[in-house]
């Protein structure tokens, strides 16, 4: 599997999915025009994932904001980590990371835990 | 156009009576959308406002400058009416008002859309919120159709909306205004 990176921009995030070191992270900020257009090779890479038994993986989130539409994409991003964690091949870990002023993004944070069931931790930083 | 010379008054009583941040009129698309948020997190940040409230205000933008931007044209040949966004403090809040053209064919659905979500307390929104986004698609113009439940979330406060008649024979002009309190619980 290759070396998923994608450098932030002022409407979008980075994404650096590290295949060795098993830490897939997305930091900065979410609010593209087309959120299908951006999030389609990440999709596509964990897609992948789930065809390679690899081992354990982390995925780690440190977004300031995202914008409702992103919000659906991330939503896709975490069901597909659920299938990785429970179809076998992969075991899944979220870390998601905030500020922990942010009782709005705590809030997302905890929403999204309720829904997937991979483990999950949110750290208030 | 007897709303233009009303809407303008208004605008200039805006701009004389109030503190407006920003006053854009005009076509809406990202690379725009992307300054207003620059230059509006900038002049915030100079005012020594909360962090917290900034975050607030920028999340709301985003999302009322996004739908403008999703929703603005119309299939008439000209545009009577250009869209726009108001960003004002007041003592206690912040108003944000956006105004755009709207096909008299979907004003029922926004009317519904914004009722409902004005009908419901936090729990009942974030509920909504949770079911709404499991059963979203993206549009053909990109939104997941959770814009309103999301800033009524964020601004704990109603939605006020109007539709105003405009020159046309199939638009009306809607406007939308919502609140962010200065001091957050």
């Amino acid at each position: 599997m290759e070396h998923l990176i994608i450098d932030k921009t002022d409407d979008t995030p980075s994404i650096d999915f590290n295949p060795t070191s098993r830490e897939l992270k997305i930091s900065g900020r979410s609010l593209p025009e087309d959120v299908t257009t951006f999030y389609a090779p990440v999709l596509e890479w964990l897609d992948e994932l789930e065809e390679s038994p690899v081992g354990e993986f982390k995925f780690i989130v440190n977004l300031e904001y995202f914008n409702t539409a992103s919000s659906k994409l991330i939503l896709d991003i975490l069901m597909r980590l659920e299938d990785i964690h429970t179809g076998g091949n992969n075991t899944i870990e979220i870390v998601w990371n905030y500020d922990k002023r942010d009782t709005d993004m705590e809030e997302a944070a905890e929403e999204y835990s309720e829904l997937v069931e991979v483990p999950f931790q949110i750290v208030g930083i | 156009m007897a709303l233009m010379d009303t809407s303008l008054k208004q605008i200039h009583s805006i701009m004389n009576d109030e503190n407006a941040v920003l006053i854009y009129s005009g076509e809406f698309n990202q690379d725009i959308v992307k300054s207003m948020l620059s230059y509006t997190e900038g002049k915030l940040e100079s005012s020594g406002i909360d962090d917290l409230v900034r975050k607030k205000i920028f999340n709301v933008m985003v999302e009322q400058l996004q739908n403008i931007t999703k929703h603005q044209y119309t299939d008439e040949e000209k545009q009577v009416v250009q869209p726009c966004f108001i960003l004002i403090e007041q003592e206690n809040f912040y108003n944000l008002v956006t105004g755009n053209p709207i096909h008299i064919d979907t004003i029922q659905m926004v009317k519904d859309r914004i009722d409902q979500v004005n009908g419901l307390n936090a729990e009942e929104l974030k509920a909504l919120y949770k079911q709404a986004r499991l059963n979203s698609r993206i549009s053909e113009v990109g939104g997941a159709g959770l814009g309103f439940i999301d800033v009524a979330r964020k601004t704990e406060n109603k939605l006020e909306y109007a539709f105003f008649d405009i020159e046309s024979a199939n638009y009306k002009y809607f406007t939308l205004k919502t609140q962010i309190n200065k001091i957050i619980q």
